[in-house]
């Protein structure tokens, strides 16, 4: 093939921007994959239970308001009710709100626990849709139910808020479960640092392949779907190489919403969650850290590894394909709400490190990866010269997309042990030697698709097939 | 008008067994003492309208036919109270000629059966008359001696060290008189799917408040809206000390709360006073 | 170019070897672990009972549960966290400790002197959680070190030298080798006894303003009714949060024998201040209490408001005065939280 000089040069110029990018994403990941691995080693052999002990004899532990919104959960509510009367905390209250259901959910959680409706004044400190009624649990008086007239997920939490008794809330989704100690730990952080943490966050892991009863965990295993295998490794690896870096600094903006903890204060005094996007999560993380350096205090907002809270991954690419593009459209949407605290030094390192980097690696990201893999295809035909540009690339994206990977599986084997058995460790090690074959260019498309749909404005949530995570659910 | 409601008081012997029966079931379930006194007059037939004089409007009299002994049925007492009525008796000695035999037999054991009662009493009848006097009695005793009972325990906990250390402490609490049948279980959701607890047994239900699989809360909830939820003496286990909760626990049913760690000596004591009660009530 | 897709295929080829390498090592020691594992949960299975017997029972001795080898002193150490979680006398306690003490200390030793952080934290958690009272010495000369430890051991060794000397913590508590924040404080003073607390109480002036404040609280929550005038004095202090503190610990104590202090606090400028006053009101006679509460219950703070309908209703005749409120008030949110309280019952 003959080009003009000028695409030519146009081409390379391209090729070395793209090459350029892959080598400081490298860079930031290894980084932060050496700082994972230093802070692993000194937990490594850390017994938890020993002082989780001392923080439950602690009287002065805080209560805490568990808030679960649930919109058409019937398959996984109970599960998910069952796991939290369980947990080990002095001092909790469980708010299901029922976000306007059209399927059993009221029902069942209302037969199921005995519920009985009561009288409570509701401090309206944010404004949201009625509340149809509020029942209590004659078996546990710290079990409520909250029905309400549907406003979305974020305004089903708002209720929670506006009804809970207790200086912090817990949010969790409605199908999923948390391990018997999740809350004592998730705590901790906001205990030990003498309240200067407002916010927590806790390791979310997927749970499908293990067997599940009455909302705990029964027996440990892997699933045998691909695309579930993909997606525990990508958990692993976000976690990895991301959040326990970023948390390490203050930098977190991602705290997921299917589990993490919140000051009550300080949520009010951002006005909760945000109705008018799809990331309410990440929404409120950021609106905190804007509002911690608005009043210039020293709060922190961390993740924390090892509590862990057990959701169902999507096993079908329709329903993967939803959640994938929904969580890219909240990213933009969140990161173009606060575009004013990007680059600026008033925002401390969250201006400055946080959000260019998940503008630039986490949301951007995709779309130069996407250019990569297409730069590669287009250099088959281009002549040798790009044929060498291609292979550096390509190589590149294998390091990246595929050894990062198979080091995140090595480093969580070795720090904890969440598939024990051999033949599990071996064949997520393989498989994530395939991701950047398959499942990455994949999930880049979705992603981009979010971003497109987030320029558009397209607000409705998409739905995603759930089948419940205890066995015995209805 | 007196003899009137006293001959309310004379049944026929027809009726004895199935007041017996009755009688003893209160006393296997409620420890309630009953009497039964024999009586035989070989010489005088109408010895029954002196006994319906003496007895109290409680008693009973069953009237066998002649060469039987016939019987009093004393509900809710005592030996020493049926002394009373010997004692009665034998102040009619100045009014009649001919000799009265008496046997009393106490009732304390609510696994008697009926035949062995007629065996003793009609036997004891016997003998009193070859003793020497015009009301001579023979006083049985052995049916005082309490019948075996047995007690289910249940215990609940996750942990199986802590199950095994309570066993062998509620073991080492020994009863005379006392079967313990006890079973471990280590989640709520088994203990309730499980039979077990519903039965007649007075039972003890030891139980840890945070369980997996349904915790103590909703065991203690089944507990309490069975019909015969007064035969379930519930200890609760708890790390938490939280006075709402505890309030609420015990305005639930609870009967005891032990906080973790605890003492188990103490435990045992407490365990000791509670299987008491259930026999002796 | 060409230099560079070679070199790079070279590092990406060594480093996948290298991983392979390291997930073979991996999969080996996960193996060893995992029979070990095995080995002291049927350790535990099998000699449970005879530690029952040793620990509650009298007819086991020590000797018969020497421990051979260090999967069984794991094992051993497993077994006491158990227990000891559970169930806890005096007996129980002497005879860990005696255990401990003739066939563990080797063990312990270690684990206070490992390189890993980790263990040596673990070392320090066992010993307060079983009491290894013979470990203090040595628990003492590790804080004299020069080297320097993590917050967290820090706290665990001025714990435990708080809870086996009786004298010793308070150099520690005042001058800290590292900046212990108020839940620090708090944990620490938790496991203190009277004596103790009397002890910094005395030198209040001295202490860090942090360990005021958990100090004047442990008063309240331990109903220490002898330093109620430290408490006072607490109250014409310059700092906000301490007189909070001091008005939260009087109304723990359910004392009101100096109302015209307190009364003033009713009319603060600061939230906290009201909440505590409405609180400390809910343990005095009516009369002198409900015109502090008909005015707090019209508060612009819920929490205020909410409290002051609680105090209300805890009084005598405090349904009547509830009732009024909602027949006459003219305030609506304190109609409504009257209501509420009502609601209540």
């Amino acid at each position: 093939m003959n080009l003009p000089v000028i695409t030519s040069s146009v081409f390379a110029f391209v090729g070395y921007i793209l090459l350029v990018y892959m080598l400081a994403v490298i860079f930031s990941y290894t980084s932060m994959l050496i700082i994972a691995f230093i802070q692993l080693g000194k937990e490594r052999k850390l017994q938890k239970n020993l002082s989780d002990e001392e923080a439950v004899d602690f009287i002065y532990t805080q209560p805490v308001t568990v808030i679960v919104p649930a919109y058409n959960e019937q398959e996984g509510v109970l599960g998910n009710i069952y796991s939290l009367l369980a947990l080990q905390y002095p001092q909790f209250e469980i708010l299901v709100v029922n976000d306007g259901s059209t399927d059993n959910t009221e029902d069942i959680v209302i037969e199921h626990f005995n519920m009985k409706p009561i009288r409570k004044v509701v401090n309206q400190q944010i404004d949201t849709q009625p509340i149809e009624a509020i029942y209590q649990s004659d078996m546990h008086p710290n079990l409520l139910l909250i029905t309400k007239v549907n406003g979305g997920k974020a305004d089903a939490l708002n209720v929670g808020i506006n009804v809970s008794k207790y200086p912090y809330f817990c949010s969790i989704d409605g199908d999923s479960i948390l391990d018997r100690t999740s809350l004592l730990r998730v705590m901790k952080p906001i205990m030990e640092s003498n309240k200067e943490v407002i916010a927590t966050g806790g390791n979310v892991r997927i749970a499908n392949g293990y067997e599940i009863q009455m909302g705990q965990v029964v027996r440990e295993g892997l699933p045998s779907s691909a695309i579930v295998m993909m997606q525990i490794i990508e958990y692993m690896r976000a976690f990895l190489m991301g959040r326990m870096a970023l948390s390490k600094y203050n930098l977190v903006l991602i705290i997921s919403g299917a589990f993490s903890v919140f000051s009550k204060k300080w949520v009010l005094q951002v006005g909760g969650y945000a109705k008018n996007t799809v990331g309410e999560d990440m929404e409120l993380v950021v609106k905190l850290h804007e509002e911690i350096s608005d009043r210039k205090e020293d709060k922190e907002i961390v993740f924390t590894p090892d509590p862990v809270c057990w959701t169902e991954a999507p096993d079908n690419f329709k329903d993967l394909r939803t959640q994938r593009r929904r969580w890219h459209q909240g990213l933009a949407e969140s990161l173009w709400l606060h575009k004013k605290m990007a680059f600026n030094p008033k925002y401390g390192t969250v201006g400055v490190i946080s959000i260019p980097y998940f503008l630039f690696i986490e949301l951007l990201g995709p779309v130069i990866e996407l250019a990569g893999y297409a730069y590669m295809v287009l250099s088959l035909f281009m002549g040798e010269v790009y044929m060498i540009f291609a292979g550096i690339l390509g190589l590149l994206f294998i390091l990246y997309g595929s050894l990062f990977s198979m080091a995140s599986v090595l480093l969580e084997a070795w720090s904890r042990n969440t598939y024990p058995k051999v033949e599990d460790l071996f064949r997520l090690v393989v498989l994530s030697l395939t991701e950047v074959f398959w499942y990455r260019p994949l999930t880049l498309i979705w992603r981009v698709e979010g971003i497109i749909r987030a320029m558009r404005g397209k607000r409705e949530w998409g739905s995603i097939q759930r089948r419940g995570l205890s066995e015995d659910s209805e | 008008m007196k003899t009137k409601i006293k001959e309310l008081n004379l049944l026929d012997a027809s009726v004895f067994q199935q007041l017996f029966h009755w009688q003893l079931a209160n006393t296997k379930r409620f420890r309630q003492v009953f009497t039964v006194v024999f009586v035989r007059s070989p010489e005088s037939p109408d010895i029954k309208q002196v006994l319906l004089e003496q007895m109290r409007n409680s008693d009973l009299l069953f009237s066998f036919p002649t060469g039987e002994p016939d019987i009093i049925l004393m509900a809710n007492t005592g030996e020493e109270e049926a002394d009373v009525f010997i004692d009665r008796l034998r102040k009619t000695e100045s009014n009649r000629s001919y000799r009265v035999g008496v046997s009393v037999i106490e009732i304390r054991n609510g696994d008697t059966t009926l035949e062995e009662v007629l065996q003793t009493g009609n036997d004891a009848v016997h003998r009193a008359l070859s003793l020497t006097g015009n009301t001579p009695y023979v006083k049985d005793r052995s049916f005082r001696q309490l019948e075996r009972q047995c007690v289910r325990v249940s215990i609940i906990d996750e942990d199986p060290v802590v199950t095994m250390v309570i066993r062998k402490l509620v073991e080492r609490v020994s009863i005379k008189q006392l079967d313990l049948d006890i079973r471990v279980f280590h989640d709520g959701q088994s203990f309730i799917e499980s039979d077990w607890y519903q039965s007649s047994h007075m039972h003890v239900v030891i139980v840890n408040d945070i369980l997996p699989r349904k915790n103590g809360l909703e065991v203690l909830y089944t507990l309490r809206t069975l019909p015969n939820t007064q035969k379930y003496h519930v200890f609760m286990m708890t790390k938490r000390k939280s006075e709402a909760e505890m309030i609420f626990a015990y305005e639930n049913g609870v009967d005891e709360y032990i906080t973790k760690p605890f003492n188990p000596n103490l435990f045992e004591s407490q365990i000791k006073k509670v299987l008491n009660r259930i026999y002796y009530g | 170019m060409d230099k560079f897709l070679v070199s790079l295929l070279v590092a990406i080829v060594v480093l996948l070897f290298i991983l392979f390498a390291m997930f073979f090592l991996l999969v080996f020691y996960r193996i060893r672990e995992v029979k070990n594992k095995m080995r002291i949960t049927r350790y535990i299975e099998e000699r449970q009972v005879d530690w029952y017997e040793y620990l509650l029972g009298d007819d086991m001795p020590i000797d018969s549960l020497k421990p051979n080898g260090q999967l069984e002193l794991e094992a051993i150490d497993e077994l006491f966290f158990r227990f000891s979680y559970h169930f806890s006398s005096d007996e129980i306690n002497d005879k860990v400790n005696a255990f401990a003490e003739h066939y563990m200390n080797d063990y312990y030793s270690k684990g206070l002197g490992h390189r890993s952080s980790g263990i040596r934290i673990n070392t320090l958690n066992k010993i307060n959680l079983f009491n290894l009272t013979f470990m203090l010495d040595k628990v003492s000369r590790q804080l004299q070190k020069k080297k320097s430890y993590s917050k967290t051991e820090y706290i665990l060794m001025y714990e435990i030298i708080s809870r086996f000397s009786k004298t010793e913590f308070m150099a520690h508590f005042i001058h800290p080798k590292v900046s212990l924040g108020e839940f620090d404080y708090k944990k620490l003073l938790m496991e203190l006894d009277e004596t103790q607390i009397s002890l910094l109480a005395e030198d209040f002036n001295e202490l860090p303003e942090v360990l005021q404040l958990a100090t004047i609280e442990i008063v309240g929550v331990r109903h220490y009714l002898e330093w109620l005038p430290l408490l006072h004095e607490c109250l014409d202090s310059s700092v906000q949060e301490l007189r909070i503190r001091a008005l939260k610990s009087i109304a723990e104590l359910e004392v009101a024998d100096a109302l015209e202090l307190y009364e003033g606090f009713s009319r603060s400028t600061v939230w906290e201040e009201r909440l505590m006053t409405a609180k400390i009101f809910r343990s005095v006679s009516s009369e002198k209490a409900l015109p502090v509460l008909n005015h707090l219950i019209k508060d612009s703070t819920y929490q205020v408001r909410a409290q002051a309908a609680k105090s209300m209703k805890s009084l005598k005749n405090g349904q009547q005065a509830l009732y009024s409120v909602i027949t006459t008030s003219s305030d609506e949110f304190a109609i409504d939280v009257a209501e509420e309280m009502f609601g209540k019952e």
